[in-house]
């Protein structure tokens, strides 16, 4: 593994670089992290998914958005706007390091939704495969299960802690919720914003699925999208283990084999 | 202001760590240099990044810091030496250590951590002569008579915390009723520690030595510390050192910081306390 920071000088966001001796053709999988709610439960998982590929013969990336883990820049910063040039960054430093000829993204929660619509000018590299992990569909819907959460956690709390919060800054589990970022994420809608291109798309959702309903909706509008579940809870919106890894074992490797497995031309 | 480098060190370069610098990096190198690790299996940047505010807060006031993950946890990958979990932490923080010294001439360190972080600065603070304080959030606990008499007491007449057991027992029987899974795939870390008068006698030793000590207590482990004195009746070897120990217990935190004003408090509290050291 080599760890850099790239990125623009004033605001470096913190990269891992995971390479393989022999891969051909020189294939690689981008990481991409969820929000910073969810990114802290999904780090774990990530490292696990970043082995199987790896011992597959895949590069791998991953990297934290601009305000979140080891990036630049105070948490609450940032925004769905942000953190996809931070995609398009991190694309860009994957393809100059791993000198891969095809790339493939992969992206929980809000990282997938990202994924979905984030468009990549990588020249020679072909992106062959978008695979959202239970994707945000709806970003208002989203922060409307951010904001019960955080009620919950306010009333399920032994300390009166409106003694502690500040009226005039919102916060959602642990970190602040700047307007710049919520309004990024409001304005998220997969069902009318054009999704980016590639050879393959495909959603995968945990059961029971957050979304389901918005999740079918999109797929009945992209024909074209790859649906599969796998039969291994997340709990994005359950209270108690918000703050506890996910150790997802038949969803990672459902997204190796999906990953590395051909369907289609390039891969 | 601060800035920031990425380190790989150790045997193959399997650690990695953030090398937090601040601007002024000639007041830096007067002052000890701070190692924040993992909390549990959360990765080095720690809950809610309080790893990363308070290595930035640090830098800001001339502190060189490293939080870096231990092996096998966070992006470091696991040791394929032997050996107990203890030398090993005991090593790799002391490899963390050599870093620091090596590029920054620093040979004096202070040592942060929470929960599974305190267990490890109590493994290293007590080893390791080139710790000059050590800050532990929720380290080792020892319940006392005057916590049970207080814990009997509180469940008796406190009625908020009988409400959340009353919902926590609802919520308990409408999930079995709806056969929901129980949310039980999130690792716990165990905590092991040491008998009571293994533990003293450390921190004993440690305040001997002159290393300056602060203790913090919050609300989420009030089933083991529930008042603010329990410290020096857990411990009384330390009394006669109470100049260079501080114990506080903090009722409004909770164990993983959940709450901006809560991570503020400890930012706070710590960046404070290390102008003592």
């Amino acid at each position: 593994m080599h760890a850099l920071y790239f990125g623009p000088s004033d605001a470096p966001l913190l990269g891992l670089y995971h390479p393989v001796a022999h891969a051909r053709p020189r294939r690689g999988v981008l990481l991409c992290y969820p929000g910073p709610e969810e990114a802290m439960r999904v780090h774990w998982a990530y490292r696990n998914l970043t082995q199987l590929l790896l011992n597959s013969g895949f590069h791998v990336f991953r990297f934290d958005y601009y305000g979140t883990g080891d990036s630049s820049g105070p948490s609450g910063e940032g925004g769905l706007h942000r953190w996809s040039r931070d995609i398009q960054l991190a694309a860009q430093e994957f393809c100059a390091l791993a000198a891969i000829d095809v790339m493939s993204l992969v992206g929980a929660r809000l990282g997938g939704s990202m994924v979905a619509t984030v468009q990549l000018d990588l020249s020679d590299v072909k992106v062959a495969h978008r695979l959202l992990w239970d994707p945000v569909i709806n970003g208002a819907d989203y922060l409307t299960q951010l904001e019960a959460l955080q009620h919950q956690r306010i009333a399920n709390s032994r300390y009166p802690l409106e003694r502690l919060l500040d009226p005039q800054a919102a916060e959602a589990l642990g970190y602040p919720l700047r307007p710049l970022v919520t309004s990024s994420i409001r304005q998220l809608d997969l069902l009318t914003q054009p999704l980016a291109t590639a050879q393959r798309i495909t959603v995968l959702t945990s059961t029971p699925s957050a979304n389901g309903g918005l999740i079918h909706q999109l797929l009945n509008k992209y024909r074209s999208i790859e649906y599969t579940t796998v039969d291994e809870p997340c709990h994005w919106s359950t209270q108690e283990v918000l703050e506890q890894a996910l150790l997802p074992t038949q969803i990672i490797r459902r997204i190796g084999d999906l990953v590395t497995q051909p369907s289609g031309d390039v891969l | 202001m601060s800035r920031e480098r990425v380190l790989q060190f150790g045997p193959s370069g399997r650690l990695i760590g953030i090398l937090c610098e601040p601007i002024d990096a000639t007041l830096g190198r007067s002052k000890p240099a701070v190692l924040l690790s993992n909390v549990g299996v959360s990765h080095r940047v720690g809950p809610f990044r309080l790893n990363v505010h308070l290595a930035r807060r640090l830098a800001a006031q001339g502190y060189y810091s490293l939080r870096f993950d231990f092996a096998g946890l966070g992006d470091s990958e696991a040791s394929p030496d032997g050996g107990s979990e203890t030398d090993r932490a005991i090593a790799e923080a002391s490899a963390a250590m050599d870093l620091i010294t090596v590029r920054t001439g620093i040979d004096r360190f202070v040592m942060m951590g929470l929960c599974s972080g305190a267990d490890k600065t109590h493994i290293v603070a007590t080893t390791d002569q080139r710790i000059v304080g050590a800050a532990f959030i929720d380290g080792y606990a020892f319940t006392t008579w005057r916590f049970n008499c207080r814990r009997l007491t509180l469940r008796l007449l406190e009625l908020k915390r009988i409400k959340v057991y009353i919902k926590h027992r609802w919520k308990d029987l409408q999930r079995r009723l709806l056969r929901l899974p129980k949310p039980s795939q999130a690792y716990e870390p165990t905590v092991i520690q040491p008998p009571r008068e293994q533990a003293e006698a450390d921190l004993l030793a440690m305040a001997q030595r002159g290393v300056k000590q602060l203790h913090l207590y919050t609300i989420s482990v009030d089933t083991v510390y529930n008042y603010a004195d329990q410290f020096w009746h857990m411990y009384p070897a330390l009394r006669p050192h109470r100049s260079s120990i501080i114990s506080e217990r903090y009722p409004q935190v909770d164990h993983t910081l959940s709450i901006v004003a809560m991570q503020k408090i400890i930012v706070e509290r710590l960046c404070t306390w290390i102008g003592l050291v």
